[in-house]
């Protein structure tokens, strides 16, 4: 798609430049797609959260599908949370915690702020 | 004979790395969540292509430029408050002139910045967050692309959310060759650039996870012109209004975006190339 856009724009690459754009797209396209698939697997369900060992805190700032990556990162740190799963669309963190340890509410607000978003109410 | 020396001499001049800097101050492209930090510890990584093009307003001398750049940006929450970011392009120039083709190529100038969080608030229904940034381009381009000295740019960004709406405002000002300008060199002109971007973002599917969002961008830049033991330089300084819709489709913590900015107004002082479109491809992922 690319090189269509650089002729239509009359762009002539020589071989050189020709080379180069391809080994940048294809190092871009091979980072993107290893970095995807040792992603977390998406498909998180509900069942995961059920138990006494989640909390459900709500969560301001979060505004597009890719916030929550760097607020579950934060909670990945706190010791005694096994999981979480955030929702731009919910405004909520669910957070999963061993049942061993006791993770503190003001743990998870301060993850929260560091995030650069705002802890509301925990609602469970 | 003397005509085709004098469209080499024109070609070498007019196609001189100088002529057509890279403006420091221009908001670059599509927004980019601009006032708002990313959170301690995220990593972003960010690449893009960029075609753009500059004709003779007048169609004379059948003279043109085409450039392609390819940034790369490493950004980094050092802290809620404190970003860090690197910039490094690739840079390729064509400037053709009555059939006859001068090319330049390599590394741009190294700009890196730092953006502190000076204002956020977040609640139930809006967003806003305000950043003043600082960034320096370093002069380590390669000798055909590079500007040989170093530029600052001071820059305030301030961001707002509203449900799915998203607003961005990005002002720069670039103080270009504050130093390591050459004594036989003119002083480059300081630029200032202002972007405006709206956005509507719309799910994609149930998962939560995906989204589409048409974005409108509104540019103003403005460059002064160079200036020769303190007399301004005839063929240089501009100004430049321009609109750029685009697209920018996020799956999760990547993101792929595209726009056409298309000036509007434009001003440029004395013989300089008009500008055209600018095409723009990237993708944007976050760790």
């Amino acid at each position: 798609m690319i090189f269509t856009i650089f002729r239509m724009r009359g762009i002539i690459l020589n071989t050189d430049q020709l080379k180069y754009l391809t080994a940048i797209t294809l190092i871009i396209v091979g980072v993107m797609a290893l970095t995807g698939c040792s992603s977390k697997p998406q498909a998180q369900t509900e069942a995961n959260f059920e138990g006494e060992d989640v909390l459900v805190f709500e969560v301001f700032g979060m505004d597009c599908p890719g916030c929550h990556g760097g607020l579950e990162k934060l909670m990945a740190t706190i010791p005694g949370v096994i999981d979480s799963k955030a929702s731009w669309e919910e405004k909520t963190v669910k957070v999963i915690v061993s049942e061993d340890e006791v993770v503190n509410n003001d743990d998870i607000r301060n993850a929260i702020e560091r995030a650069n978003f705002t802890p509301g109410e925990r609602l469970k | 004979m003397k005509k085709h020396l004098l469209m080499v001499i024109l070609l070498g001049l007019v196609a001189s790395p100088f002529a057509y800097p890279c403006p420091i101050a221009f908001a670059g492209g599509i927004s980019v969540d601009a006032g708002l930090t990313p959170p301690e510890g995220r990593w972003i990584l960010r690449a893009q292509v960029r075609s753009m093009s500059r004709q003779d307003r007048d169609s004379i001398s059948d003279m043109s430029m085409d450039r392609l750049m390819v940034p790369f940006v490493v950004v980094h929450g050092a802290t809620s408050a404190l970003t860090l970011g690197l910039r490094q392009s690739l840079d390729f120039r064509t400037m053709t002139m009555n059939g006859m083709e001068k090319k330049a190529s390599g590394f741009a100038d190294l700009y890196i910045f730092a953006k502190y969080k000076v204002f956020r608030i977040n609640t139930r229904s809006y967003t806003i967050g305000i950043s003043p940034l600082l960034g320096v381009d370093i002069p380590t381009g390669s000798k055909e692309v590079s500007n040989h000295s170093w530029n600052l740019k001071v820059g305030l960004s301030a961001s707002g959310r509203s449900g799915k709406w998203a607003l961005d405002l990005n002002l720069g000002y670039g103080l270009r060759g504050f130093a390591g300008v050459a004594e036989t060199e003119p002083e480059p002109g300081n630029d200032l650039g202002l972007n405006l971007a709206f956005a509507r973002q719309f799910p994609v599917g149930s998962s939560g996870n995906v989204s589409l969002a048409p974005v409108l961008e509104i540019t103003w830049f403005g460059s002064s012109p160079d200036k020769s033991d303190g007399v301004e330089m005839l063929n240089s300084g501009e100004t430049i209004f321009s609109l750029a819709p685009g697209l920018k489709y996020t799956v999760d913590d990547l993101i792929i975006e595209g726009l056409v900015r298309f000036p509007v107004t434009q001003d440029q002082k004395g013989m300089q190339l008009e500008a055209g479109a600018m095409f723009l491809l990237g993708v944007r992922r976050m760790f």
